[in-house]
This record gives C-alpha cells, structure tokens and sequence, in this order.
C-alpha cells in the first residue's frame, strides 16, 4: 500500500515537474526567437535601406546599378559578419549577390514568390544549424531587387538548449528530493496502521493487554481508539471466559476430591471384610460406614443435579406469588422435626403476612437449607429464629442462629462449591459441602440478595432481600 | 510391633487405617485435627505417622514439622506430582494416595518400619518362633529345616497376617514377577508349611481369595 501510494505520487510528479519545464521551455524558445525575428527584420530593414540609398547614388551618378551592387552588398555583408548574418540580393529571379557565412547549405534557392512584393516574409531553414531568413523585395523602381537577409540562430538555441538541459538536471535532483521527503511523509502516515499492525499481530498472539498509544484526532487516531476499544472488549471477555473455566476447573478439581474420599472409604471397608479375618460386630460396623458413605454419595449426587438445573435455569417451574406465611408452615412441618431432635429451639416471625414473587419449591429448598445450617452451627439448646418483613429494598428473610459463627475469611469463601467452614461436622452430618452454591443460585434466580452477618462464638445471621417489582422476569431469566 | 499415629479427619478413613494396621499387630492411637496430633506428638514417641496432608486446625506439613524426626507416611487425596515433591522434599519417607489398597498400605509401613530399624526381628505364636535375622524357623526350640522359598513364604504371610493374600499375590511376592510356574506351586509349599510346622489350624484356605495366616493377639 505504502510503496504503490509512493510511486504513483513519484509518477505524477514526474510527469507534472516534466512537463512544467517541457511548457516553459517551450515558451522561452517561441520567446527568443520572436526577439529573434524582430532582430532580422530590423537588420534586414535597416541594410534594405542602406542599399536603396547607396543604389539611388549610383543612379544619380550615372553608374549601372547592376554592376555596381554586389561590390555594395560585400561591404555590407562584411558589416554583417560581426553579427554572424549574412546577406543576398537576387535581381530578377536570379541570385547576383551572396556573401559566404552563414548561409545554409544548399542555400537559399530563388527567392520564393517575388510576385508578392511589398511583403516581407521570414522563414526558417533547417540544415546543420538553424538559421532565420528575411526576404523582401525592393520598393519601385528596384521592385525587381529583392535582398535576404540571413540571421544566425546558433547562439539561440545553444542557449535555450543549456537553460533546457538545467532545468531537466534541476527536474531530476527535484525528483530525488521529491522522493526522499515523500517517503518520510508516507512513513509518517502509515506509522499509525504499522502500530496498529503490531498490536493486532500481538493480541493475535494471545498478548490481549497490548494498546495504542492514540495522538491528534484525526481519522487515524480515531482508527486507533476504536482499536484500543476493540482490544478491551476482547481482553475483558476473554478475562471472563478464563474466569469462568477457572471456576469450572475448579469445581471438577474439588468435585473429585469429594467423590475420593467416600470412594476410599467404601473400597477400603469392602476390601477390609474381604480379606481381614473378622468378627460379627466388625462386620456390621464396616457395613454401616459403607453405607453411611454410599448415602453421601446419594445426597452429592442429588444436590449437584438441583445445582445443575438451577445453574441452566432448565427448571420450568412457574413464578407465582408465595405467600411468606406458607411459606413458613411448610417449612416448620419439616424442620421443626429435625429440630427437636436435635434439642434446638425454631421459631417463625413475620410481622404480617406478604408474598414473594417466586418459585414456592426452590424458596423453600434455600429457607430450609440455611435452617439446617443453622441447626449444624448451633449446640443442643441453642435457639434458630426465622423472620420476615417488608421494607422499602424490597422483603427481607432472616434466619439468626446463636451457634458457633463464622470469622470473615470464612464467609467470603461461604459460597464456593464443597467449601466446609467445619469439615469434619459437616460430613458427619452427611452434608456434600453443596448446600450455599445452591442457595445462592436460587436467589439469583429470584433477583434477590444473600448477605451473612456473623461473629466467631456468637451466631450468625443470614439476611435474604428479594426485590419486589421484578417477579414477572423470573421465568425467562 | 510399632506405635502408629494416625492422623486424618475424615473419621471414617481413620478407622479404616487402625483397623488395618491393627492386623498386623501395630498399635494405633488416632488424631481426626491437626492441634489434636500436635499435642498427641509432644506428649508421646511414636514410630511412625500416618498423616493426612489436608486437615483442620494445623495442615499435614505443620504437623510434620513439629513430627521432629518421627518416621512419616503421608496421606493425601491428592495425586499432584507437586504435593507429592513438597512433602518428600521436606523429608517424609513414603507417600500414599487415596484410593489405597490394604496390602499397599501395609507394605509400605513395613517397609518404613524397616528402614528405621522398627520392624520385630521375631515371631512367636505358640511353640512357633521365627527369627527374621537369620531366616530360621523353631518348633519348640528346635530348628526346622525349610527350604529358601518356604522360609519366604512364611515370612511374607507372617508379616501380612490377618489378611488373606491371593496365590497370585503370593507368587508376585515370594517367587518374583518372572516365575514360570502356576499357581499349584503355591498350594505345594502351603501344605508343606502346614505339615511341618503343625499350621493347619492357622494358615486358612479363604473361598476364591488365598491364603491367611490367622494370629489371635
């Protein structure tokens, strides 16, 4: 692109250089030569002049003009020989006079048309150099006279030639320097697009933070910034893409690690009856641990489904309005169970009773699930209040356990898949580490907010806030 | 007979391993956190130490640390090549990863065991005694003559007594990868061990398994 844009602007100012000095050239020589046929016609007028007053002397005096004017005609032409001219004087149709220099070889035939008498008429003869001639006739009685005069136009030309070949010679330095400022100038334009090639061959590379350095404003700047805008979009997706797979890795790394471990257990217990020489009692005790793991697996593999369908939003259940009163008897019917096993006190509050635009099902799957980590947090006696209420953000639901709490870095990894703030109880309450990725995901399926309030040794409180303008996207979300 | 600390918090897992170790007459005591093993190490000697790598309270390499020289096998579900460098790094003497197998598990703490001078150098059970030093079997203080592969036999089913060990175990074990024989040379120098040294109440035909040398302690 640089090199064609290069040489068909060197062209066209060759040719434009060129044919400025061809005009001007041109003009010059038409102008020296009109100077120079003013010079003829004033010698030829001037020696035409001389020679009648000389030829009107010779009359007076009784001499024959005839024989007397080409004695004349030599004094004359060796006037004219300074000059570089030269002269002849025909009489009749015949030429009685020429003088030697510089009349052109093969030399002036018969004066052509002496009919046209008063005219004089100037033309130019080429030969081995150019000369210009004037020829006219005498005025009567000597119309049968006629003299041409022959100037030279050697000095002319050779001098109009060397102001030609200069000015060619200053044409082609011209055109050197011409091409050394053109390639500079088109470096300097096309030094954006070459920039812009770099960075786009880097980001091609993977290097996706490269950017443009953007100055001025014009349209190659503007090229530029929308480059730049262009290699954000990409970095910022590509940013997130890696996020994403990051987060996929690391679920399937944790994944299988949390598959390995009840995998061990069960292979290792089976392995134990097969081959260990046991008692009735060992028997059933590694009985129940293989099956006490196996149903763990169950509850992972149950849970990672529920998180799968929530994750696609594949779940087809329809939004409705639930109200938070049954919402609460549903879930006391359940937990209020398990709670008195555990010698854990659960009460419901709702200040008055309202709806929740949402699924009734997965509400109860998130309110039921944070009861029970309440209830695995809390100590026998301890208490779990669940309340409810309408504030201007929207209805707010909280579970508050006085158990054991949690410290701040614990609550910032909370969410991710399998985390376990205590190991060793969580899976000894059979839990699959699951039970928050999948709160959380209902409630961003709800529009709504989780937020966890908790101190190490007091309790915790979780607070959901569910917006309440936004319940009629919830099935397209 | 050696003194083994295992810690892991997967309770479970614990259990598996005591159990295990406890056939072969190792002594066992459990730690489920890492704070728990710590306090465990300061207060008594131990042999070995059977360590979890990932465990509440103190990690597996925090644990080590203060192990100060006990010989250590640490266990981990992870399989990456750089958790295993870390730990053999810092000086641990074997590695095992979950999913393991029994006889695995038991090989590699004899083989620690032996390393560090651990392992009994006799056997006795009733008027049976083996000295493992000098590959000599007694029968109520008298020697017994046997052959180098019925010594080995014994030795091997001595070691991983209580668990029964498959013929082609055994041959892997005892008569090494590239033995040409079947599995009928096995049942021979089983029935000759039995004869000579009055085992047929001990050395168990398991249904479809092997063989297990059957010790009550």
């Amino acid at each position: 692109m640089k090199r064609r844009t290069f040489f068909v602007m060197l062209i066209l100012f060759l040719v434009f250089l060129n044919s400025m000095i061809l005009i001007v050239s041109t003009v010059i020589l038409n102008d020296k030569l009109s100077a120079d046929r003013e010079r003829c016609l004033a010698e030829h007028y001037v020696i035409a002049s001389s020679l009648i007053g000389d030829m009107q002397a010779l009359e007076q005096r009784g001499n024959a003009v005839e024989e007397n004017i080409a004695q004349l005609a030599r004094s004359y032409s060796r006037y004219l020989q300074g000059k570089s001219g030269g002269l002849a004087v025909a009489y009749s149709g015949k030429w009685i006079y020429k003088s030697a220099d510089p009349m052109p070889a093969g030399s002036p035939e018969i004066p052509p048309d002496t009919e046209q008498k008063q005219e004089r008429m100037v033309y130019m003869k080429d030969g081995t150099s150019p000369v210009l001639c004037v020829y006219g006739s005498f005025p009567a009685p000597w119309q049968d006279y006629g003299l041409l005069y022959v100037g030279d136009l050697k000095d002319t030309f050779s001098s109009w030639r060397y102001t030609k070949n200069f000015l060619f010679l200053m044409g082609a330095v011209m055109m050197f320097v011409m091409a050394f400022f053109l390639s500079q100038f088109l470096n300097l334009i096309f030094r954006p697009l070459r920039q812009i090639s770099g960075a786009s061959a880097k980001i091609a590379k993977g290097d996706y933070g490269s950017r443009l350095l953007v100055r001025g404003k014009d349209e190659v700047a503007g090229v530029a910034r929308n480059f730049n805008l262009m290699a954000e979009q990409v970095e910022i997706q590509i940013q997130r893409l890696r996020e994403i797979a990051e987060q996929k890795q690391q679920f399937v790394d944790n994944f299988s690690h949390e598959l390995r471990i009840p995998l061990t257990a069960i292979y290792g217990y089976a392995e134990y009856m097969q081959k260990a020489l046991i008692s009735e009692e060992e028997r059933y005790e590694c009985t129940r641990f293989i099956m006490s793991e196996c149903g763990r697996l169950q509850n992972m593999a149950d849970q990672l489904l529920d998180l799968a369908l929530l994750k696609h939003g594949e779940d087809e259940r329809k939004a409705e309005d639930c109200s938070v009163a049954a919402l609460f008897e549903q879930s006391g019917r359940v937990m209020r169970v398990k709670a008195e096993e555990k010698g854990i006190r659960l009460s419901y509050a709702a200040d008055r009773d309202f709806s929740i635009p949402g699924n009734m099902e997965q509400l109860l799957i998130l309110l039921n699930n944070l009861i029970d980590n309440g209830m695995k947090a809390s100590r026998p006696g301890g208490e779990i209040r669940v309340s409810a209420c309408l504030k201007e953000s929207g209805a707010v639901v909280e579970v508050e356990d006085q158990g054991i709490g949690m410290a701040p870095d614990q609550i910032a990894h909370i969410k991710d898949a399998f985390y376990r703030v205590d190991k060793a109880r969580s899976r000894a309450a059979g839990g699959a580490g699951l039970g928050l990725s999948i709160c959380d995901s209902i409630v961003l399926l709800h529009h709504g907010e989780m937020d966890f309030f908790s101190e190490p040794g007091k309790g915790t409180v979780v607070r959901l806030c569910f917006p309440l303008g936004k319940g009629k996207d919830f099935t397209d979300f | 007979m050696a003194e083994i600390l295992i810690v892991e918090d997967e309770f479970s897992i614990n259990e598996l391993i005591r159990r295990n170790l406890n056939l072969t007459g190792h002594r066992c005591t459990q730690a489920f956190d890492g704070l728990a093993a710590a306090d465990l190490l300061e207060n008594g000697k131990f042999d070995l130490l059977v360590l979890d790598i990932m465990l509440p309270g103190l990690d597996g390499y925090q644990v080590f640390e203060r192990a100060a020289g006990t010989p250590t096998i640490f266990l981990t579900a992870k399989s990456e090549l750089t958790d295993k460098l870390k730990g053999l790094a810092m000086g641990a003497d074997d590695y095992l990863t979950k999913p393991f197998q029994m006889l695995e598990l038991a090989a590699r703490v004899e083989a620690v065991l032996r390393r560090t001078k651990k392992v009994e150098t006799e056997f006795r059970m009733g008027e049976l005694k083996c000295d493992f030093d000098r590959h000599q079997v007694f029968l109520d203080e008298r020697a017994v003559e046997c052959t180098p592969k019925e010594y080995e036999l014994l030795e091997v089913l001595i070691r991983n007594r209580n668990i029964a060990l498959s013929r082609e175990k055994l041959l892997d074990l005892v008569w090494g990868y590239d033995f040409d024989g079947g599995t009928r040379t096995v049942d021979v120098h089983i029935q000759r061990l039995r004869r000579k040294l009055h085992l047929e109440n001990h050395i168990k035909t398991v249904y479809k398994l092997g063989y297990r040398l059957e010790v009550r302690e």
